[in-house]
């Protein structure tokens, strides 16, 4: 019950302003407030109060923020087709990469060496050398430049055509970071760890 | 909460059903209310986005374990709060925030009631400016208890949900949170008069 000579405690304010109190206490405060103008000032503040933080205005997210999310999740894309072969493509990429650095240091150490190498090796190396006929003429120019700028490494036939293919392989990877580093987004190869992006 | 919980059980239902494209009417439902919410709560806009990123992407990897027992508001702003108290506690010694302890006058009453208060007389936008500064000074239990309910529209039981503790506990934080608010606010007002 209010007592209609004291003023109305705080709480009771704020339970009013919000609506919790039981009808009769609401209507006894009504009553209070239409007789006392300091407590009707202090509950017009605090209802001021209320409804200012009601109407705290909204933060609005950059409007890339849904297709960053859902890029990190790599979705949207992953049933497009195109996305699929390229990002297949791109983890084929990757392997011949690595396969490609690996043989090239082996052909620096002389494994790929028809002379020098063994029974198992030389499957290895014939088959190297099929694909040493394929590109022979774009290594053999890659070849003949890398030799006159850095002559101490032992250019071999075949060892040449994986350097090739291990600096092709790598200028499409430095590509595709950098696409990585700019964008945001996913390039060719897969991400090691997903982008936050700030906006 | 604003958002309609049905409409939200039914795009998760999609997502489970193999559409995960339906996330992004998710994302766009959500990302306003979540950025002002972290960034309210961290007082850093950039990071706020990063962390709502990431919220989202927690759920949506969490999505399968989610059963429907809280509406999915409710589960995503837990995530969200959480890492935004993971944020607060590494960056606890940069926010110049008051301690809990620093309580003083909780149940004080306006002092003087004829006057009419810096709440009657500032127009919206400033109040609303001042109020913003303000809620950003509040320890991170009442901050957070002041949002949900008032950005976020958030019922008590929601609220509950969302930090993990009790009804009467989120009543109290929120009483209390926003008896400070006032407190401040009024206590604004002695200062200016003061340098008027």
């Amino acid at each position: 019950m209010i007592n209609q000579t004291a003023h109305i405690h705080h709480d009771r304010m704020q339970e009013y302003v919000d609506g919790t109190l039981t009808p009769g206490e609401h209507r006894a405060v009504l009553a209070h407030l239409d007789d006392c103008g300091s407590c009707h000032a202090a509950v017009s503040a605090l209802s001021r109060l209320d409804s200012a933080l009601k109407h705290l205005p909204l933060e609005r997210a950059d409007e890339r923020l849904t297709r960053t999310v859902m890029s990190r999740l790599d979705i949207g894309r992953q049933s497009d087709l195109v996305y699929r072969m390229i990002s297949h493509a791109g983890g084929l990429v990757a392997v011949l990469f690595v396969a490609g650095i690996v043989l090239a240091v082996y052909s620096f150490t002389g494994v790929f060496d028809a002379q020098a190498a063994s029974p198992g090796e030389n499957l290895i190396g014939t088959w190297s050398g099929a694909v040493t006929d394929f590109i022979s003429r774009a290594a053999g120019a890659t070849g003949s430049l890398a030799g006159r700028y850095l002559p101490a490494i032992p250019y071999t036939g075949s060892g040449m055509v994986w350097v090739f293919g291990a600096l092709v392989l790598g200028v499409l990877g430095g590509i595709d970071l950098l696409i990585q580093h700019k964008s945001g987004q996913r390039g060719l190869l897969p991400s090691i760890r997903p982008h936050r992006t700030r906006f | 909460m604003a958002q309609s919980p049905h409409n939200d059980q039914r795009v998760i239902e999609l997502i489970q059903a193999g559409d995960p494209r339906a996330y992004a009417v998710l994302v766009d439902r959500y990302k306003d209310r979540a950025l002002s919410f972290a960034s309210r709560l961290i007082g850093d806009r950039q990071e706020a986005e990063e962390l709502v990123q990431d919220a989202f992407i927690r759920a949506y990897r969490a999505l399968d374990r989610f059963r429907g027992e809280s509406t999915f508001g409710t589960w995503f702003y837990r995530i969200l709060h959480n890492l935004c108290l993971k944020r607060i506690s590494r960056h606890k010694n940069k926010p110049h925030h008051i301690s809990v302890d620093e309580e003083d006058g909780l149940d004080a009453v306006l002092e003087d009631k004829d006057e009419p208060s810096i709440l009657e007389r500032l127009e919206e936008k400033e109040l609303q400016d001042l109020i913003s500064g303000e809620i950003a000074l509040l320890p991170e239990k009442f901050r957070s208890a002041v949002l949900l309910f008032y950005v976020e529209g958030m019922s008590y039981e929601e609220m509950a949900a969302v930090l993990e503790i009790p009804v009467g506990t989120v009543k109290t934080n929120l009483f209390r949170g926003r008896n400070r608010l006032r407190e401040r606010v009024l206590r604004r007002e002695g200062k200016e008069a003061k340098v008027a």
